[in-house]
């Protein structure tokens, strides 16, 4: 087995709509290796969450498809798995946590049956056993009498123990690859910290891999070792995670972390980028966020940039073109 | 819901509990008085309908003509006899079980139908929703009454024969009902994570979606039973549904119009009982809705 556990590699899928097919997602490359947290930034509509729903295998069947590319995990292409063969790495090898954590807990079911069903699924368990490992990852995860607990109904607990019982829902079966899509944004910030805190521990004790999926560049710093920046449904930058908010190359980025609240700058208004993110059918040529760009120049409104590489920095972006760079030097 | 596995670290704070959600439930009756007279009527009409023969005063079916057409208060038939001296009380107390039988197996047989239909249509979609709910948009264009004296114009009278007709004009509702409520549901973010679980499509749908479609249909089920129960009274007075000599509210009727101007008691009781049961009923299932809702379980 190679290092990288998942690799996605010029992805490209379409949805359906009313209105004739749009691309959300255009080729869109990253790799993840074991035991990394890789954080997927970008704004709503930039294909954060599809591309997360494309791995996990949850895109709508109907109204979507893969039209180009492939995505590896463990070295097997599992955009062309059949359904059976998915449903046995969802829960299992991958496992994702919802935004939501009020919603995410089919009401009807105690905290005890919720949990039980990735193990029924995936794991030959006596029903003793299930308990036991319930109650196990309940604590873990830092639930207080996790023994009544999973008696009680989801309406019953609060937001972060929903989010608790979600993320421990995920780890049941000890997955490699554990998506994130925002745990905490639905969460007061007390909660958040605690909730990040928590996973940072769970994933360094079991060495998962973290794809984290926010748009919140406070959680990315804390949590991430590399970082994926998304606009418009392709990919802008990606870098390490001291280089990024060291660095930033692509003027989106750039925007993104002016855009911060920081200590000093408490009574001026907030940055912030101009307009908003294009939809799906509105792309034509040239750069995606030339529009918005305060450096754009004549090349960025005619020809798409290419990704260009300093070293491990990625971004896409003509002011990178070494060709310019030395023309204004 | 008691899942059995599990041991409770306090078994006594458990039966409190319960004690208390029984409780619970008492107090928000009690506190809806439309809710209180509803539940009163079907208490009244499920001992009527199960203890009929033994409360009735006279034997329901026994024909005196020397004793025929006695208004009420007379002779100690305290509603009167009809057209051959059977005294009415005792036909309507007995007839309620007719109701009540036509009632509930109308409701279990047309919610069962309609809710295989309404999910199929509400999970799997594409063309096998379209196909479905056409047929239903078709049979819903269709007056209710006219639809059932067709089909049981077709199958023949008799107790069974009805429930069939009844439930076959009857499964719409509940199809277009659950069909709506799958739809939403399948798009709430607790299946997406179950199917993100590894849970097969099947088992997403009986386990997590199933359950939670549960009360609509006992609300819509409770709604619908006032429906029926009036229907089967509407198409045994056209003749179609339940046949003489046994007594039911519908033909008790429909022996009695001939003798409307002179008699009136013959037909004003069995239609008064028809009033009340469909009163209790949709007054109970009001209250069902209103407890039941999860909008506004919270609260």
């Amino acid at each position: 087995m190679s290092d990288i556990l998942l690799e996605i590699k010029d992805l490209g899928i379409q949805f359906n709509t009313g209105k004739g097919p749009i691309q959300p997602i255009r080729g869109v490359s990253f790799s993840l290796k074991s035991g990394e947290t890789l954080g997927v930034v970008g704004e709503s509509g930039s294909g954060k969450s599809v591309t997360s729903l494309a791995v996990m295998g949850l895109l709508p069947e109907k109204k979507s498809k893969i039209v180009s590319g492939s995505i590896h995990f463990n070295d097997e292409d599992i955009t062309k798995l059949s359904e059976k063969q998915y449903r046995k790495l969802r829960g299992n090898e991958m496992s994702m946590i919802f935004q939501e954590p009020m919603t995410s807990l089919n009401p009807v079911f105690t905290i005890g049956e919720l949990l039980s069903e990735p193990l029924k699924q995936h794991k030959k368990m006596s029903k003793k056993e299930r308990k036991e490992a319930i109650i196990n990852v309940l604590k873990q995860v830092g639930i207080p009498r996790a023994e009544q607990i999973i008696n009680e109904y989801p309406h019953q607990l609060s937001g972060g123990m929903r989010q608790r019982v979600m993320i421990s829902l995920a780890l049941l079966c000890e997955p490699k690859l554990l998506i994130c899509d925002e745990p905490t944004t639905a969460l007061d910030v007390t909660i958040q910290a605690q909730i990040l805190e928590l996973m940072k521990e769970i994933k360094a004790e079991k060495n998962m891999s973290l794809l984290f999926i926010t748009h919140d560049l406070g959680v990315v710093a804390e949590m991430c070792d590399r970082v994926v920046v998304m606009y418009a449904g392709e990919i802008v930058e990606v870098a390490e995670i001291n280089e990024l908010f060291d660095q930033p190359l692509h003027p989106y980025t750039q925007g993104l972390i002016h855009s911060r609240p920081t200590n000093n700058s408490r009574k001026s208004a907030l940055y912030s980028i101009k307009g908003q993110v294009p939809r799906p059918e509105e792309i034509g040529i040239g750069c995606t966020f030339a529009n918005r760009c305060p450096h754009a120049f004549e090349k960025c409104l005619k020809e798409t940039p290419p990704i260009f590489e300093k070293g491990d920095h990625l971004s896409k972006c003509w002011l990178q073109d070494s060709k310019r760079q030395a023309v204004m030097k | 819901m008691e899942t059995g596995t599990v041991t409770t670290a306090n078994p006594l704070n458990v039966k409190a509990k319960k004690e208390s959600k029984s409780k619970e439930i008492a107090r928000k009756l009690l506190r809806s008085w439309t809710g209180v007279i509803g539940f009163s009527l079907i208490i009244l009409l499920l001992i009527l309908s199960i203890f009929g023969e033994v409360i009735a005063p006279f034997d329901p079916m026994d024909a005196q003509l020397r004793d025929r057409l006695l208004p009420p208060l007379t002779d100690g038939h305290l509603l009167g006899t009809d057209q051959l001296g059977r005294d009415i009380l005792s036909r309507v107390i007995v007839g309620a079980r007719v109701s009540v039988v036509i009632g509930l197996s109308t409701v279990l047989l047309a919610g069962l139908i309609g809710t295989i239909v309404g999910v199929i249509a509400g999970y799997y979609r594409g063309w096998i929703d379209i196909v479905l709910m056409r047929i239903v948009d078709v049979q819903l264009s269709f007056p209710f009454i006219l639809l059932v004296l067709v089909i049981s114009a077709v199958l023949g009278a008799g107790l069974t024969n009805i429930v069939i007709s009844l439930a076959l004009a009857g499964w719409v509702i509940f199809a277009r009902v659950i069909r709506s409520e799958v739809l939403a549901l399948r798009e709430k973010e607790f299946i997406t994570a179950a199917i993100a679980t590894g849970v097969p499509k099947l088992q997403i749908l009986v386990r997590h979606i199933l359950p939670n479609i549960f009360t609509p249909i006992i609300i819509l089920g409770s709604l619908q039973i006032g429906t029926y129960i009036i229907a089967e009274a509407s198409v045994s007075f056209l003749g179609f549904g339940v046949q003489p000599p046994t007594a039911a509210w519908g033909n008790m009727l429909d022996e009695g119009k001939d003798y409307i101007f002179n008699s009136w008691w013959l037909i004003t009781f069995p239609g008064i009982a028809i009033i009340l049961t469909a009163l209790g009923v949709n007054l109970f299932g009001d209250w069902l809705r209103d407890t039941l809702d999860p909008e506004l379980k919270g609260e």
